[in-house]
């Protein structure tokens, strides 16, 4: 008999509508497992997310509350979409150990810390 | 048009697609050149059209191929065009004709987005930061240009006064963002570098900046110009010390590259120049390009020599530290790296060094290579900072060079303070990193040196240990050679150490036994050796094995002290003259010197395991070991391990050496099964097969142990009762009942109590140093009459007891003790309404715990499990009470 073990991290993450937040999960490269009115379950390769309704979030302390690595393109993708509604957001940052880092919010208003790596070195043919 | 493509914030490759469809050649020329293929930039550039922009384009194409002389060329053909003057002062710039650039620059407004950054990064380049990020203070920030804006500004911020690596990173994450998003992999590699310098510039960013000079590296190896190449090289030289002799390598061969391409190029410009010449035209251009030409190869030339002298003295430098730390780790003592370490450090460059050891508040010169060696007068802040940052150090003035080699130990953090010679204090930078491998270096040879007589320490140490232990021992590489015996292996094995060691067991006469337990790691294991049997228990570790040897007789005698089993009683101890107690005696002598199973049967305290033991003191296994095991006692999860042994690891609990059995224990001599009657059902089956093929095997072992010892079984139980209702096993029962002795109960031989009681009072009198006690005629009457229903063990606790409470003087039993009084009541019922003589609660207590006791056979837990108290709390109160 074979054995096929399979990793999956689990995130539970309150959020005062799971519809209405999944979509900028869907962005980061989830999709919809199943969903109902007090739950969204998505998934990505080695990571499940459960967005859980809740009638008030904890108070924000500043910190993120989930923490993605996502490519340089999805992040772009992120941060244009909220430069669009909000002009001066400043932009993702580069990390002196060498990643871009960005801080985004869900629509519950929780912290996402989102990160991708440097650009490969190319362009020359 | 060009200066679009540089401010368009579009992927540059998307772009280029775009132009190649729609055939616009100067585009992809440009786009192409911005994305560093220069050979596609190239081709397209000849597929142009000509005129200005074209020309516009050849500069900038020019310039982003790092040929700054080709671009000024074409920029001079574009006809004044802006973009074309800000490159020709970029390209001016870049081979140091800053006037001229600035001339360039005039010509322009201030607002053109691409002289703002070539006057920006003059500025920043002359010196003059704050120039630099006024120049900057309207210069787009979007598309290539705006990312090259973010650079120049980043490296602005972070030159002046004070620096501003904060805001500097900043604008270099805004820079990178954008060209991760455009694609132009050499404004990327400048952006690392530059990332580098940054984090270079911050408190503890040395291994930050090492890694975005890593990133930075491939990109402007494979991308950059020259330009870039060169600062990549400074870059490294300041902060990437590791990666220098790989750069240096490299830059080697493209000095060499530069140098053969230069000269092949001005060859080409003399032939096209001379072939103008001959031609009639005007051979001006080429001329002057060929001047330019030869200057630069010149200057390539000085390049290569300056890059293989610095190589040849870094080679030779390099050389003679390794000579240095080779010589210091010959050096095996702390004594002797003391002496000779700064006469090494000398050779590293130096007129006279010393070694100073940091102690308490100063320090004291260990060593010294002449009189003028330095002392640490005057000096101690820059000894401890040294000691502290832990990096070797350079002070003093011109004229006179310190250099202070921090050396950390554990047993004393030392320095080493060199005057350095003035011909090696020409190179402070260099020198500090080499004095710092040396102090490094040094460390180790300490720590090197301490570890080692530490090792010899232990070495001497074990040598004692084993020495001291009784126990023979015997360690043994992983080939079996014998790497040390202690004397009292020696002892055993019967040879003198020295024949021992170094040998394997197997080279020794008599000794291949004991070379195959070793080799198998036994446990416990009988071994014969030529003048002694042993018990060997071994064990492997990662570099061979270890073995204990323990003669026989006393690991024998050692074990039975620990399973607490000993005959003590002969036939002497059975009192009794009822005829059916002396048949059962004559039988036991009988039975005693034939070796045959025993089983003996009895109720509770008729002396079962007494008769045992004289059996085995009266048989010719008297010198051998008497082990009794109660199975009742045991627990039954215990029981198999207890009686078989087990080999280590067999399961969960057992110790990592495994265990002897108790059937191994007794070997030759008698092992009694007490309460055999009690023994699990799936056990009897094991312990059948043990008896009937006289070899156990441990639990979790394949060996097969011969069982040597006699077995005499005890039961209270009526074993044939057992067998009917299905508890006990016919056929261990008849291998047990080979001869069946059973004990009457006392009740049925009440005429021996007078002398059973005369017995036990007179073994209390002697042991209590009493006098002799007697029994009053009516009492011993009573007594007589008495059921004994734990018959010899009660009356013997009884008496002992009643005797125990006579007053110091008396030497009569007058009175009949209460509990015969309360059993003979019980069994002739008092007149009615008459009550219990009142009792004091602890002596109540005391009968409880008698009577337990003896309804249990002596056995404590049981007793305890009955008064439904603790083990513990039972033992304690036998204790008060003087209970055994």
């Amino acid at each position: 008999m074979t054995l096929h073990r399979r990793s999956v991290e689990l995130c539970l993450l309150p959020v005062l509508d799971p519809r209405e937040a999944a979509p900028f999960y869907e962005q980061l490269g989830f999709t919809v497992a199943a969903a109902d009115d007090d739950e969204v379950v998505m998934e990505r390769p080695g990571l499940q997310l459960v967005l859980e309704r809740t009638d008030a979030l904890e108070p924000d302390d500043g910190k993120p509350r989930l923490e993605l690595r996502v490519s340089l393109e999805v992040l772009d993708r992120v941060w244009k979409r909220d430069e669009r509604d909000e002009p001066t957001l400043p932009g993702p940052t580069l990390s002196a150990e060498g990643a871009f880092e960005y801080r985004a919010r869900d629509p519950s208003g929780n912290r996402v810390r989102i990160t991708a790596p440097l650009p490969e070195p190319g362009g020359a043919a | 048009m060009i200066l679009e493509l540089l401010t368009d914030g579009a992927p540059l490759t998307e772009r280029l697609e775009a132009a190649r469809r729609e055939e616009q050649t100067l585009a992809v020329a440009v786009l192409a050149a911005l994305l560093c293929r220069r050979q596609e930039a190239a081709a397209a550039l000849h597929a142009a059209s000509d005129g200005p922009e074209a020309a516009t384009g050849a500069a900038l194409v020019a310039l982003w191929a790092g040929d700054p002389m080709r671009a000024l060329v074409a920029a001079d053909r574009a006809g004044g065009d802006p973009l074309a003057e800000a490159l020709a002062a970029e390209a001016l710039a870049l081979t140091a004709r800053t006037e001229e650039a600035w001339e360039r620059l005039a010509r322009l407004p201030a607002s053109h987005p691409y002289g703002a950054v070539v006057r920006a990064w003059i500025h920043r380049r002359s010196g003059a930061p704050g120039e630099a990020l006024r120049a900057l203070e309207h210069a787009p920030e979007i598309g290539l240009l705006g990312a090259r804006v973010r650079r120049v500004r980043a490296e602005a911020l972070l030159a002046g006064e004070p620096p501003d690596a904060v805001a500097a990173r900043n604008e270099l994450s805004a820079g990178v963002w954008r060209l991760a998003q455009l694609g132009a992999p050499d404004e990327l590699g400048r952006a690392y570098l530059a990332m580098a310098e940054v984090e270079a510039s911050t408190p503890g960013g040395g291994a930050r900046a090492a890694q975005w000079l890593a990133r930075a590296h491939p990109l402007l190896q494979s991308f950059g110009t020259t330009f870039d190449q060169e600062r990549l090289r400074r870059a490294f030289r300041r902060f990437g010390r590791r990666a220098i002799d790989r750069l240096v390598d490299e830059g080697l061969e493209r000095c060499l590259e530069g140098v053969r391409a230069g000269a092949s190029r001005a060859l080409d410009l003399a032939r096209a120049a001379s072939e103008q010449r001959t031609g009639g035209a005007d051979p001006s251009v080429a001329e002057a390009e060929l001047v330019e030409a030869l200057e630069q190869t010149r200057e390539r030339q000085e390049q290569l020599i300056g890059s293989l002298e610095a190589a040849l003295v870094d080679k030779e430098r390099t050389g003679q530290l390794v000579e240095v730390v080779r010589a210091l780790f010959l050096l095996d003592t702390t004594e002797q790296l003391d002496a000779e370490l700064p006469r090494l450090a000398l050779r590293l460059g130096g007129a006279t060094a010393s070694l100073l050891r940091a102690s308490g508040d100063g320090f004291e010169t260990l060593a010294r290579t002449s009189e003028r060696s330095p002392s640490a007068r005057g000096i101690e802040p820059a000894l401890r900072e040294a000691l502290r940052v832990g990096s070797a150090r350079i002070v003093g003035t011109e004229e006179r060079k310190l250099a202070i080699i921090p050396v950390r130990y554990a047993e004393g953090d030392r320095v080493v303070v060199l005057l350095r010679s003035a011909a090696r204090a020409a190179h402070p930078q260099g020198s500090a990193e080499r004095l710092s491998v040396l102090g490094s270096a040094a460390s180790a040879a300490y720590e090197r040196a301490r570890t080692a007589r530490a090792v010899e320490e232990a070495a001497a140490r074990d040598a004692a240990t084993l020495e001291a232990i009784r126990e023979g021992i015997l360690t043994l590489d992983r080939d079996g050679v014998v790497q040390a015996v202690n004397g009292a292996a020696a002892g055993l094995m019967g040879l003198p150490r020295p024949r021992i060691q170094g040998q394997t067991l197997r080279e020794l006469r008599g000794l291949g036994a004991l070379a195959e337990a070793v080799e198998r790691a036994a446990t416990d294991e009988t071994v014969a050796l030529p003048h002694v049997d042993v018990l060997v228990r071994a064990r492997r570790y990662a570099g061979g094995v270890v073995a204990t040897l323990q003669e026989l007789g006393k690991a024998r005698q050692r074990a039975l002290e620990l399973v607490g089993s000993a005959a003590r009683f002969t036939f002497d101890d059975l009192v009794g003259r009822h005829p059916a107690f002396l048949d059962a005696l004559a039988d036991a002598r009988r039975v005693a010197a034939v070796d045959v199973p025993v089983l003996i049967t009895g109720e509770s305290g008729t002396g079962k395991e007494l008769l045992a033991q004289a059996i085995h003191n009266a048989s010719p296994r008297a010198s051998h070991p008497f082990v009794g095991v109660n199975v009742a006692a045991i627990p039954r999860e215990l029981l198999e391990s207890e009686l078989f042994g087990y080999e280590r690891g067999a399961f969960t609990g057992a110790r990592a050496r495994g265990h002897a059995g108790r059937f191994e224990l007794a070997d030759q001599g008698t092992l009694l099964l007490d309460e055999i009657g009690d023994m699990p059902y799936e056990m009897q089956a094991k312990l059948l097969r043990v008896l009937q093929e006289r070899a156990v095997t441990r639990l979790g072992g394949t060996r097969a142990i011969p069982v040597r010892a006699r077995v005499v079984a005890t039961t209270h139980r009526d074993l044939e009762e057992e067998i009917r209702r299905g508890a006990f096993r016919l056929d261990l029962f008849y291998r047990l009942r080979v001869v069946h002795l059973r004990l009457p109960p006392l009740r049925e031989r009440a005429s021996d109590v007078p002398l059973l009681v005369d017995h036990h009072l007179a073994r209390w009198a002697a042991r209590n140093g009493r006098a002799p006690v007697t029994v009053a005629a009516p009492v011993m009457h009573e007594l007589q009459r008495y059921a004994w229903p734990g018959n010899v063990r009660e009356l013997a606790n009884l008496v002992e007891g009643v005797a125990s409470l006579l007053p110091a003087d008396a030497t009569r039993i007058d009175e009949t003790p209460p509990l015969l009084g309360r059993a003979r009541r019980s069994s002739h019922p008092s007149p009615a309404g008459e009550p219990d003589p009142i009792v004091p609660l602890q002596e109540l207590e005391k009968r409880a715990l008698q009577r337990a006791l003896s309804a249990c056979d002596g056995n404590v837990a049981q007793a305890a499990r009955a008064l439904g108290i603790a083990r513990g709390t039972f033992y304690n109160k036998m204790n008060r009470y003087g209970l055994r």
